[in-house]
């Protein structure tokens, strides 16, 4: 059905982990058409890989090449966490994409973004010569709130472990720390979150021969929310009623059919 | 069954190597890292991870500990197990045997695909530790494990179930451990109640249920132990670290001592942190990979 290739890909002085889904025998449409998976990042990263592993794997089988990878400092890609930026990651996907058309005669190229990564996806697909189709779930829409998302689990996570409250010198410390600012865990550069946040200010534009679907799991609230960030009415949005609701929130999802469906059939439907 | 490095491609010669291994019709997914320049050929790290992440560990502690070791000349193997990760299988068929049988496929690998290979140092997350005990029990070239926030038990009655039928009881609990001002959030409705609760037991549960008809691990540790063997086998050793407010930690430690000293294995306890845990984040994470390095290039040298 289909074959299963790890990639390694050099960036400058990191490397890039991938995996590359390759069908076997692609059917007529598919020839020349890669679909590459940006992920979310941080613990979003872990609660959805399974997921996002699955749905590779289902795009593969319908015929269409896949690429799924890590960004620098994530996974098994060189590079450490605190290095991430803004730059690095649209970078990476750009890098993705410029390399499958290296190595191959691509007509077609899909982004799918999950949360911070449709954001990426949205920002790489302007830059790159060719991004036919985006297919975003949940993206960020607000900085704030997922800010604050992460702080509260912080807090859970803190708690589950029956640990102490965070004292007063270990506040101090995280306040010392000038560039970086650790939330659940993940230390984050603040220039990412200053840049996160600089994206959010502004509506992302869409170029008028793309594609675009929006996937929402959380409810038809973020829908109307969305609006602020992306022009919607141009774009094709779904509110999707899953079993287990945001799998991306959610560490004990490792597969969403209906999602996958909801993506295959958009994709073949060109 | 040989470790062939050659499944990836690459642009250039990099460091990690993309494994595959066949284990009936599942496919188990690893990373070999290779060192630039081999220090300690007839050694290599084995990663065993918990079975709720993948093989990079928590806040990339196995990545971080790999990437270290490396720099020191140590070759080391990290792999998703069956359910996990980027290996094939079903994700409900991942239990304490399932996760033994893919940690002894890959110590198998290596053994084969390394002939100058003369000892194996487990490092094991979590409940890795179960498969890396095993594992030392029944190879000769294992005689160094660090387990990382062990577990002694699963416990049969998981706390959410003493608290669900209690509001009272389970206000209480939150009172006393959460943070006064999340309290005070929850209290003001700021934050959803139910949703700290659901998500505070949803975690603790997942893994439960799973082992909930099993016997507990004392239980399944005693039962794999070979009690015949009961010569002193100063050779092997276990080294285990936790965070300083680990609750697991007192338990933990005394089990386990008992456990070496049944066995004649040396044992030794490491409390680093503040955290709750080891791995909570990546400063702990960075701090705990140096210790462990440190640890490593003693076992080596």
């Amino acid at each position: 059905m289909y074959k299963e290739q790890p990639l390694i890909l050099t960036t400058g002085k990191e490397y890039l982990y991938s995996v590359f889904y390759v069908p076997h025998e692609p059917p007529n449409g598919g020839k020349g058409h890669v679909v590459i998976i940006c992920p979310p990042i941080a613990h979003e990263r872990n609660n959805s890989y399974r997921v996002l592993v699955h749905l590779a794997k289902k795009i593969a089988i319908e015929g269409t090449a896949v690429v799924r990878f890590d960004y620098t400092g994530t996974g098994d890609s060189g590079g450490t966490f605190a290095d991430i930026e803004v730059d690095t990651c649209i970078a990476n996907i750009c890098k993705v994409a410029s390399v499958m058309q290296m190595h191959g005669k691509i007509t077609r190229i899909s982004l799918i973004g999950v949360r911070l990564g449709a954001i990426f996806a949205t920002i790489a697909s302007q830059l790159m010569e060719r991004a036919n189709d985006l297919i975003l779930i949940d993206p960020v829409i607000d900085l704030k709130v997922y800010l604050k998302e992460l702080e509260y689990i912080q807090i859970i996570n803190r708690v589950f472990g029956l640990g102490k409250n965070e004292t007063s010198s270990t506040k101090a410390q995280n306040s010392m720390d000038q560039h970086q600012m650790e939330v659940a865990g993940y230390s984050f550069k603040k220039s990412f979150l200053e840049d996160i946040s600089c994206l959010n200010r502004c509506k992302m534009s869409i170029r008028p021969e793309q594609r675009v679907f929006m996937l929402f799991t959380q409810g038809k609230g973020v829908v109307t929310k969305a609006d602020m960030f992306y022009d919607i009415n141009s774009v094709e949005t779904k509110v999707l009623k899953t079993k287990y609701g945001s799998f991306w929130a959610r560490d004990n999802v490792y597969e969403v059919p209906e999602l996958s469906e909801e993506i295959i059939s958009f994709l073949l439907k060109s | 069954m040989n470790i062939s490095t050659n499944n990836g491609i690459s642009e250039a010669k990099t460091p990690i190597q993309p494994v595959e291994l066949n284990i009936g019709q599942d496919v188990l997914r690893g990373i070999l890292r290779e060192p630039r320049q081999n220090r300690y050929p007839n050694h290599c790290i084995l990663f065993l991870a918990g079975p709720g992440t993948t093989r990079c560990g928590p806040h990339r502690l196995n990545w971080e500990i790999a990437e270290r070791i490396a720099q020191l000349g140590l070759r080391s193997f990290r792999f998703d197990y069956r359910g996990r990760g980027e290996s094939s299988g079903q994700e409900d068929n991942l239990d304490v045997e399932s996760m033994y049988e893919d940690a002894v496929w890959c110590y198998n690998a290596l053994t084969r695909s390394f002939p100058l290979l003369q000892q194996i140092i487990i490092i094991a997350v979590c409940m890795g530790a179960i498969s890396g005990i095993k594992l030392m029990e029944s190879n000769p070239h294992v005689c160094d494990g660090i387990f990382l926030g062990a577990p002694r038990y699963i416990p049969k009655v998981p706390m959410a179930e003493k608290f669900q039928y209690s509001k009272y009881m389970m206000n209480k609990y939150l009172a006393k451990v959460l943070h006064r001002e999340t309290w005070k959030r929850i209290i003001e409705n700021k934050v959803d109640y139910m949703a700290v609760v659901r998500t505070l037991f949803g975690q603790y549960q997942k893994y439960v249920p799973q082992y909930r008809d099993k016997d507990n691990l004392l239980n399944v540790i005693r039962s794999r132990m070979t009690l015949e063997d009961k010569s002193s086998n100063t050779e092997k050793q276990l080294l285990f670290v936790y965070g300083q407010y680990d609750p697991a930690k007192i338990g933990c430690m005394r089990f386990y001592r008992k456990f070496c000293k049944m066995k004649g294995w040396r044992y030794k306890a490491l409390e680093i942190n503040k955290s709750d845990r080891t791995f909570n984040n990546h400063k702990a994470v960075r701090k705990v990979a140096e210790i462990i390095c440190n640890h490593i290039l003693s076992i080596c040298s």
